[in-house]
């Protein structure tokens, strides 16, 4: 067999395997919690504990997973009870926040929706306890028309970003409460979850806390609702009385889990006043993109006197994190980028070593020749010694020179301990005063040939060119500060005739098109060329190889 | 790593099924129409005009490193490193990723091997790798181009800001200038100093160009298709949602 033909095996082979990881639906195996853990709620029915948490077996892909509390100790089901979809918009990018009700239906579980634009409040509702969901999609709320707003989102007419809520179902009727990215809670109450209408204020309109809360849950006492705030490990509850909301606090014991950062979860169980939490164990030396080490832990709120401790807490599942891996093709992805790590780093290695030779043998063979005498040209130009020298390996010095002071200031200036010295002090000069000037120097040159250019293209020699020429007239005036000035003097009505909107329309509208037309040709040319080298049609790319 | 949704998957499948079938349909004999590209038939009237005025030539391969818009380059750069080699004049390639520096120095020994002009010119002189920083590989081009005078300027593959410094540098070399790149948006900075501009799915039909393959060229076909099946997708979806605004179902499918 030719080589040819077994590099073309080989690409092939690569190819399959990573089309394979593509295509295959995620997670065909493994642990869908085997990331990490957090957003725990709990709820009782029938006798039975039951417990939601969101697992993420791939960094920010959230899946509900489902534990049960039998003989004190909670267990885990093996598969997952809920998980993005893929087909539909809501929820394609994962689950996050959980939170769960007992209906006439069954169990109900709402969660936020992550997808390429606004969380989405949704839900689903099982009849079996929790172990399968079907899904019911967005909560409405204030409209009938599922598509009536943006794309579909129904729940983004709320007038703010959902990053947290809390939903209670009592006698018939759903409350929801609604955190947003402002720390505004609004609420939102009606019959079904395809019926809610919001109040026309917001119930919190103002920060309670300076820092957004890791974790956000309510509660009520009686008809008034009590605000849960989880931050870091200090865990506030607010009540409202005259008006205002008053605040009252308690540290998380130190302890199984609870010593840890809190960054998720805060659900209670109504039925005992247990709040459930999800922990994460800072690391100091913590390499990049290893996942932390996360908890489900519990804490009693119902025990608590003021001022007195809170209950004893318990750790419910721990995860220690293990590497993302998507489907388990993804082993091998992942086994490539580190054998493509390592021999980059060698690479880098030998490259300098070459490097340094290369330009080393350069200075060398002028330094042999400085002193050749007049006449004798062994080098162009000699009897110029130094001239020549520089010359031949001026840049090579320079290189050298360069090379040998960035090593020595990046080994030395580096450290944690080399604040203040003087490697650290050159380090930075380096890079910041000869390395980012240089580079915005170069680029600034643009704008002088750009000018250049424009002068000389510019002409209108046909009709073509005179369209041109008055798209960017208009583009350019209509971004121009005077070009708001002149739509000023033109009534509202006559669009056409504002410079700026029809700028807009040119570049958004007219522009676009031209570009997503180009972007689809784009795409569908490289899918057609990585066809032909995968299938190892296209020989051009083995031209080099027999 | 993203995953496919099940419209992708369809898609895929779709667009591979017309390139393959297109392929083997040209493999059989069936003769297709290419239309003509300017800016790639000037490729030869490029070369000859710097072998005229005995000037090097220069063939940019960009920012692309291992993939498949290099390997889209290359093809053409092989070409033009034939052809050069032919009349025994330098194809200088500057080069801003250490593994693309490897694929161009087989492609461009291979080239010079193949007119029987190995060793003509050594490869350290005319490949270099310049660097991966945007500001150094243009000023690092520019300074080559004027240095040496370059007669003929190819600009294939992806570009960053640094394609105005490189076309104006050839504006002032006097160079002929030939653009390809499938990045949109320095197509108007090639525009304005290139004297051919090929952009957009062009770029991966210029090695069919050349030699007309029949797996190349039967593969531009199956675009074809694949295209016109999208536009019939577009225009039937836009009067679609357009008519039936109110049907909530056929909504929730157009949008799928």
């Amino acid at each position: 067999m030719s080589k040819r033909n077994v590099l073309k095996i080989i690409a092939f082979l690569v190819g399959l395997y990573f089309f394979l990881e593509y295509i295959l639906p995620e997670k065909v195996g493994g642990e869908f919690d085997s990331y990490e853990v957090g957003s725990p709620v709990c709820v009782e029915k029938d006798g039975k504990k039951l417990q939601f948490y969101v697992g993420n077996y791939y960094k920010g892909r959230g899946i509900i997973g489902r534990m049960v509390k039998s003989s004190g100790k909670w267990k885990k089901d093996q598969k997952p009870c809920l998980q993005r979809s893929l087909f539909l918009k809501f929820d394609q990018y994962g689950l996050i926040e959980p939170d769960v009700a007992i209906t006439p239906e069954g169990l109900t579980l709402l969660y936020l929706g992550q997808n390429e634009k606004e969380p989405v409040l949704c839900y689903a509702v099982s009849s079996d306890d929790g172990q399968t969901f079907k899904k019911k999609g967005p909560v409405v709320i204030s409209t009938n028309d599922v598509f009536k707003t943006f794309e579909n989102a129904p729940n983004g007419q709320i007038p703010d970003r959902i990053k947290s809520f809390a939903a209670d179902y009592k006698g018939g009727s759903w409350d929801v409460y609604l955190f947003t990215m402002t720390y505004r809670v609004w609420h939102a109450a009606g019959p079904d979850l395809k019926h809610l209408t919001l109040d026309a204020q917001p119930l919190v309109s103002t920060a309670l806390l300076e820092k957004s809360p890791n974790a956000f849950d309510v509660y009520k006492e009686g008809d008034a609702p009590v605000l849960v705030y989880v931050m870091d490990r200090e865990i506030v509850e607010f009540r409202q009385g005259g008006g205002n909301w008053t605040p009252k606090s308690w540290k998380a014991p130190a302890g199984n889990g609870t010593n840890d950062t809190i960054y998720a979860g805060g659900r209670m169980d109504t039925s005992d006043g247990t709040l459930y939490l999800g922990t994460k164990k800072m690391q100091k030396a913590r390499p990049i993109d290893s996942p932390y080490e996360t908890t489900l832990c519990a804490v009693n709120l119902r025990d608590k006197g003021d001022g007195e401790p809170l209950a004893p807490e318990m750790t419910v599942y721990k995860k220690v994190g293990a590497s993302p891996r998507p489907t388990y093709l993804s082993y091998g992805t992942e086994w490539a980028g580190k054998f493509l790590t390592v021999v980059g780093s060698f690479a880098i290695f030998i490259a300098m070593i070459n490097l340094m030779l290369f330009h080393g043998k350069k200075i060398y063979q002028s330094a042999l020749n400085y002193n050749a005498p007049v006449g004798e040209e062994k080098l162009p130009g000699g009897g110029a010694p130094f001239r020549n020298f520089l010359k031949n390996a001026g840049y090579s010095a320079v290189f050298l020179i360069f090379l040998a002071v960035m090593i020595v200031c990046a080994l030395k200036g580096q450290t944690d301990e080399a604040k203040g010295t003087i490697w650290k002090t050159s380090f930075d000069f380096l890079f910041n005063a000869i390395q980012a000037p240089m580079g915005s120097a170069v680029f600034s040159m643009i704008t002088f040939y750009m000018i250049s250019a424009a002068y000389r293209s510019f002409k209108v020699r046909s009709l073509e060119a005179g369209f041109l020429m008055a798209a960017a007239i208009v583009c350019m005036v209509g971004q121009m500060p005077i070009g708001e000035l002149l739509a000023s003097l033109v009534p509202e009505s006559w669009k056409l005739l504002q410079l700026p909107w029809l700028s807009s329309k040119l570049l958004s509208v007219l522009n676009a098109a031209a570009y997503r037309a180009v972007l689809i040709g784009t795409l569908i040319g490289s899918v057609a060329i990585s066809l032909r080298i995968w299938l190892g049609l296209d020989n051009s790319v083995y031209s080099s190889v027999d | 790593m993203d995953h496919a949704t099940l419209p992708i998957i369809i898609f895929i499948l779709l667009f591979s099924g017309f390139i393959i079938t297109m392929i083997m349909l040209t493999k059989r004999g069936k003769e297709v129409f290419l239309r003509p590209i300017n800016g790639l038939k000037v490729i030869d009237d490029a070369i000859g005009r710097a072998a005229e005025e005995d000037r090097p030539i220069m063939f940019n391969l960009g920012f692309d490193d291992l993939s498949v818009n290099l390997f889209c380059s290359l093809a053409v750069m092989g070409y033009v490193v034939r052809k050069a080699a032919k009349l025994s004049m330098p194809v200088y390639v500057p080069l801003a990723q250490p593994l693309a520096y490897a694929m161009a120095e087989e492609f461009w020994k291979d080239g010079y091997a193949a007119m029987g002009k190995e060793g003509m010119f050594a490869v350290e002189d005319c490949l270099r790798y310049m660097s991966s920083n945007q500001s150094a590989l243009g000023a690092g081009i520019a300074g080559w181009i004027k240095r040496e005078h370059v007669g003929a300027n190819f600009m294939f593959g992806t570009y960053g800001f640094e394609s105005m410094m490189l076309a104006e540098a050839g504006q002032q070399a006097g160079a002929f200038q030939i653009a390809c790149t499938p990045s949109f948006y320095q197509v108007p900075f090639f525009m304005v100093s290139c004297d051919y501009t090929v952009f957009g799915e062009e770029f991966y039909a210029a090695g069919a160009y050349f030699n007309r393959d029949p797996v190349l060229t039967g593969s531009l076909v199956g675009q074809d298709y694949s295209k016109l099946v999208l536009l019939i997708l577009i225009v039937l979806g836009s009067l679609l949602l357009t008519i039936f605004q109110k049907t909530d179902y056929l909504r929730l499918l157009l949008q799928w």
